[in-house]
């Protein structure tokens, strides 16, 4: 069980907190103040909002990528962050696998040496034979030699999700990362998630905007507006059966969300 | 001539490698401060390391000089630490011509790492990479053109180093004597044919790290 509680003001940008690198504040979006307390158990957990609305923020702020300014954050009896009793967990620490947006894998290794990457703690032959292991179980054996610009967009999914689950984490957050995929594929992956799942027992949280992607992945829904939570549950009685459909920029009203 | 003097051209090519390897650790550290990190007096610094590329070389040969002179206390310090002396000598030579290619450095390393985008490094942190590691193993290789390209201009901008080098270590023949000041030297004793050997060598090597330098920064994607 992991419990999240976050209070973090957003200075506006549409992926939080982290500052970019020359400096821009922006200035285009309102301010608002992500404030949100959710349990996450076992499971595919979805959670649901606009772009901008604090997903991001959320799950960076559990991997400890940014700092919330007021809060609490446990994964089983262990807290990873709670200022007033001065524990903010390094990102290193925490045991988080994390798959982002744009997958991260590193440009500069093959896609085994960026599962290798993970797990170089251990021994070399340890070391090779695990991520072999990994990249079968996701299908993707054939392309351990290639850099991650030679391979195709469901292959780098799969790799990633192979490295974030290579240290055997005790949760897993995903950021949009099918977003990028053609339908097939994101059904296939989504299949694959949901069997690996079963059998890891993990929390993962799935953040998204797309509804198909909620109604078909989730067990569970958490959906957020302008970084509060305003419904959670079943995600068919949530969001509908309506496939194909992302919410735009325009967030869902808590009324039509339905609690 | 008879016999060509080749003292002052290895002597230059001797401070230009000690001054990289100093620049090049000193350089990346600090663009990765100012790429990576938040601190009141940011872009000070940064203006503070760039100072050289725009002040007159006396202006840097006059701070060197009071700084690091025998009877400064940074300079003392020095030579009782390492019995090293820094004035009219070639580690002085060395000195000038690290802190005038310092700016190259930081300049294109800054905008290299600047350039790698935070992704890759948070990812490598939530897969349990210290930050030492994190720098070691994502940062440096995916900045590593760039960070190339500022030790090839800083190589060529510590060959060629002049006014600093003059004021902070001389100009003696068979010690201090660099290829820039030997040119000097053989202009104003007429000695116009050892001067245009030295002119064609600087500019030749200078054309061709600048080529190179080029050729590494624009060659597209690497990944």
């Amino acid at each position: 069980m992991l419990s999240v509680k976050i209070r973090k003001r957003l200075g506006g940008q549409a992926n939080g907190a982290r500052l970019s690198s020359n400096g821009t504040m922006g200035g285009a979006r309102d301010e608002f103040v992500l404030d949100v307390e959710f349990n996450v158990a076992a499971g595919v957990t979805i959670l649901f909002g606009a772009s901008g609305s604090g997903k991001s923020t959320t799950l960076k702020s559990i991997a400890g990528l940014v700092r919330p300014d007021a809060g609490r954050i446990a994964i089983a009896e262990r807290v990873l962050f709670d200022p007033a009793s001065g524990i903010d967990a390094p990102v290193r620490e925490r045991n988080v696998g994390y798959v982002f947006q744009n997958l991260a894998l590193l440009p500069h290794l093959t896609a085994l040496a960026n599962i290798e990457f993970a797990i170089d703690n251990l021994p070399r032959r340890e070391r090779r034979q695990r991520a072999l292991e990994l990249m079968k179980s996701f299908a993707v054996e054939h392309v351990a030699a290639r850099r991650p610009r030679d391979i195709s967009g469901g292959e780098a999914q799969r790799i990633a999700l192979a490295r974030a689950l290579a240290r055997n984490p005790q949760m897993l957050l995903l950021d949009e990362p099918l977003s990028a995929l053609d339908e097939r594929t994101k059904l296939a992956i989504i299949d694959d998630l949901k069997s690996l799942n079963r059998a890891l027992t993990l929390p993962v949280i799935y953040v998204t905007h797309s509804r198909q992607e909620a109604v078909t992945l989730g067990e569970r829904v958490i959906i957020y507006e302008r970084g509060r939570v305003v419904a959670e549950g079943a995600p068919r009685e949530l969001i509908g059966e309506v496939f194909g459909e992302s919410v735009g920029k325009h967030p869902p009203r808590s009324g039509q969300a339905g609690v | 001539m008879n016999e060509i003097d080749w003292f002052p051209l290895l002597l230059s090519l001797r401070v230009a490698l000690i001054s990289t390897a100093f620049v090049v650790v000193a350089g990346v550290a600090l663009a990765w401060l100012l790429a990576r990190r938040r601190f009141a007096g940011r872009e000070a610094l940064d203006a503070l390391v760039t100072l050289p590329l725009v002040l007159p070389p006396t202006v840097l040969g006059y701070y060197l000089l009071v700084l690091l002179g025998r009877h400064s206390t940074v300079g003392g310090a020095i030579e009782n630490l390492t019995g090293v002396r820094l004035v009219f000598t070639w580690q002085g030579a060395v000195v000038a011509a690290a802190v005038g290619a310092l700016p190259l450095m930081v300049k294109t390393a800054r905008a290299a790492i600047a350039n790698v985008d935070a992704d890759y490094e948070d990812a490598a942190r939530t897969l349990g990479k210290t930050e030492w590691q994190v720098f070691r193993r994502v940062t440096l290789p995916l900045a590593s053109r760039g960070i190339i390209a500022g030790a090839m201009l800083a190589f060529a901008r510590s060959l060629g180093e002049f006014g600093a080098t003059l004021m902070l270590a001389g100009n003696i023949p068979g010690r201090t004597q660099t290829a820039a000041v030997a040119i000097y030297d053989a202009t104003q004793a007429g000695r116009d044919d050892y001067a245009l050997l030295l002119v064609l060598i600087l500019s030749g090597a200078a054309f061709i790290l600048l080529y190179l330098t080029n050729r590494l920064t624009s060659s597209g994607a690497r990944w």
